[in-house]
């Protein structure tokens, strides 16, 4: 499929960035959705 | 009486105090990471050779060789934080194990794609089922089975306790990785780095090795940090549904 090995060079430091911009991206939602939560607790105990 | 020391000890196991830590500490953890990742990839990419046999291919360790010392370090940490809250009940010590299992699980990916990605130029394949290559792939399925087993249970005291005994069953494999390659023939080549003599890697090529090791942990400390507070919230939240119910 690939002749060059520049080419899975390429796809692996592609792959490592995306998994790692997934996990990033995924953390921060995360925390913003249990953030949330606890704002909800707050909320009903004001 | 409390001194400095033990003062210390108590304020990290009270997740509250340890939070503020953290806080202060993520920008600078971010920081380490962004920019030991840039002097990282501009050696692995621009200022390291190629190798002799290898060619332009041998890059791919500079990203595949970390990402599997990091899934191994975190699991290794998953595991004696387990202990630690089995034995002395410690909420962090949960929050810890469930925070980083994502991590662990994605740089284990990481190292498997990554290291397919070698192979097909190296050995010719995309996979052998060698002992190396199917420890670390269980590793992958121990990590997934611990996040799908901490997130099965309604009540966290018994999730925690499961999936603590879970992780410490699943640490078996680790000891198993680390010495695949000298137990078994593997197509896997045997230990490079931590050979307790010198290292059989040019300085050259160990130099962006070591520095990209550096970006992934303060990678993974960064993402631990937001984890962290994730998982500390939730936990939080679930403890005043369940006690006002």
């Amino acid at each position: 499929m690939f002749t060059s090995h520049t080419a899975y060079v390429f796809l692996a430091y592609l792959f490592a960035f995306l998994a790692i911009l997934i996990l990033f991206f995924s953390s921060i939602l995360l925390s913003q959705k249990n953030s949330k939560l606890i704002e909800k607790i707050k909320e009903k105990n004001d | 009486m409390i001194n400095k020391g033990n003062e210390l000890k108590l304020q990290l196991v009270n997740p509250g105090i340890l939070e503020r830590y953290i806080k202060n500490l993520s920008p600078w953890f971010c920081g380490a990471f962004i920019s030991s990742l840039i002097i990282g990839l501009w050696f692995a990419i621009f200022n390291s050779p190629p190798d002799y046999l290898q060619g332009e291919t041998v890059r791919i360790m500079y990203i595949h060789v970390p990402s599997a010392w990091m899934a191994l370090f975190i699991y290794s940490s998953m595991a004696v934080a387990s202990l630690i809250g089995l034995i002395y009940g410690h909420l962090v010590a949960f929050i810890y194990t469930k925070s980083v299992a994502p991590i662990g699980a994605v740089f284990t990916l990481i190292c498997l794609v990554t290291g397919s990605l070698w192979g097909k130029p190296m050995w010719g394949t995309w996979w052998v089922w060698d002992a190396r290559l199917t420890s670390m792939f269980i590793l992958l399925f121990i990590y997934l089975s611990f996040i799908i087993v901490s997130k099965s249970f309604n009540d966290p005291v018994k999730g925690d306790k499961i999936s603590s005994i879970f992780a410490l069953i699943g640490f078996i494999n680790i000891p198993i990785i680390k010495f695949s390659v000298d137990i078994w023939t593997t197509l896997h080549q045997p230990a490079t780095i931590s050979k307790l003599d010198t290292p059989s890697i040019h300085i050259d090529m160990l130099i962006p090795l070591l520095i990209m090791f550096t970006s992934f942990v303060f990678l993974f400390l960064y993402i631990f940090s937001i984890r962290f507070f994730s998982e500390l919230n939730l936990r939080r939240y679930v403890t005043y549904t369940l006690s006002s119910k």
